[in-house]
């Protein structure tokens, strides 16, 4: 009962997810000239990248109470957040990359969203390795901490409002908000969709909070054996 | 249905049966995590109190 009662949102995670594969792949979907039965992959693809901006979002709340109270835990949160998002646009990237060979007959094609997201990518890879750079563990956080709200706006920048401006990329969903609009997702597949959205983000925070929890553990463990 | 639909269910069967491992591992990591939380509570409060008995000593 206590395992329940702790674990009930992972576990109703766990369930729309299952519900997700087994729609996604098997309920009726719009055949639609040339993405055919591909259209399934963006309750996968969306899902997870959706699940890595909610994140990167989190780990911006975290940077910006970081520098708001100077506690340590939310430098770890922060730095966690950013990993775990890195984690889950890796995923997007993957499935995205299998959509754009089976549908453009290419892995990866010279467009503006996904230079876009590639770039973006790289932003926030670059907050590791700033943060691998600097010893002193203040000025780590401070810097990490600042440095995530410039990538945070500049991953927008590089995924919504470039590929927007340049008016030439070829991926679904440049005009609107991507899956959102009332004329992007057919009917049929929002009682997939909208669910792939809420289980893949549960699964994110889920994996976030144990990430988390290992690195604190690893940090007091360091902590009590430094004043031994 | 699509056409290919007993092939489509294996794959919803791997998919499904990768997604429980993957939640069991969670669980079971959480279920260590708890564990060496608690342990390591434990640890801090047996230092603090031979501290305290230290300071009391001198």
């Amino acid at each position: 009962m206590t395992f329940l009662r702790n674990n009930w949102w992972k576990i109703i995670g766990v369930l729309i997810l299952l519900y997700v594969i087994a729609g996604g792949l098997l309920f009726e979907a719009p055949q639609l000239p040339v993405i055919r039965e591909t259209v399934r992959n963006i309750y996968f693809h969306v899902g997870m990248w959706f699940s890595m901006m909610f994140i990167l979002f989190m780990s911006l709340f975290f940077s910006l109470r970081y520098l708001r109270y100077f506690r340590p835990d939310d430098d770890l949160k922060a730095a966690t957040a950013v990993k775990t998002g890195l984690v889950f646009g890796t995923l997007g990237l993957l499935t995205g990359m299998i959509w754009a060979q089976n549908t453009w007959g290419s892995y990866w094609v010279n467009d503006p969203k996904l230079n876009g997201a590639a770039v973006g990518m790289l932003t926030y890879l670059a907050y590791m390795v700033l943060r691998g750079s600097v010893d002193e563990h203040d000025k780590k956080a401070r810097l990490a901490a600042v440095y995530n709200i410039f990538a945070f706006v500049l991953f927008f920048v590089f995924i919504m409002i470039l590929p927007r401006l340049s008016q030439g990329s070829i991926h679904p969903g440049i005009e609107g908000n991507p899956a959102l609009s009332a004329g992007d997702l057919d009917p049929r597949m929002r009682k997939v969709f909208f669910p792939a959205i809420a289980g893949w983000m549960i699964m994110a925070w889920w994996l976030f909070r144990v990430y988390y929890r290992i690195l604190r553990l690893r940090k007091n463990i360091d902590e009590l054996n430094e004043n031994d | 249905m699509i056409e290919s639909g007993e092939k489509m269910i294996v794959v919803v069967m791997v998919l499904s049966i990768i997604l429980a491992g993957i939640a069991a591992f969670l669980f079971f990591l959480e279920r260590r995590l708890d564990k060496a939380e608690k342990k390591l509570g434990e640890l801090e409060n047996q230092k603090r109190s031979l501290e305290n008995n230290d300071l009391k000593i001198r």
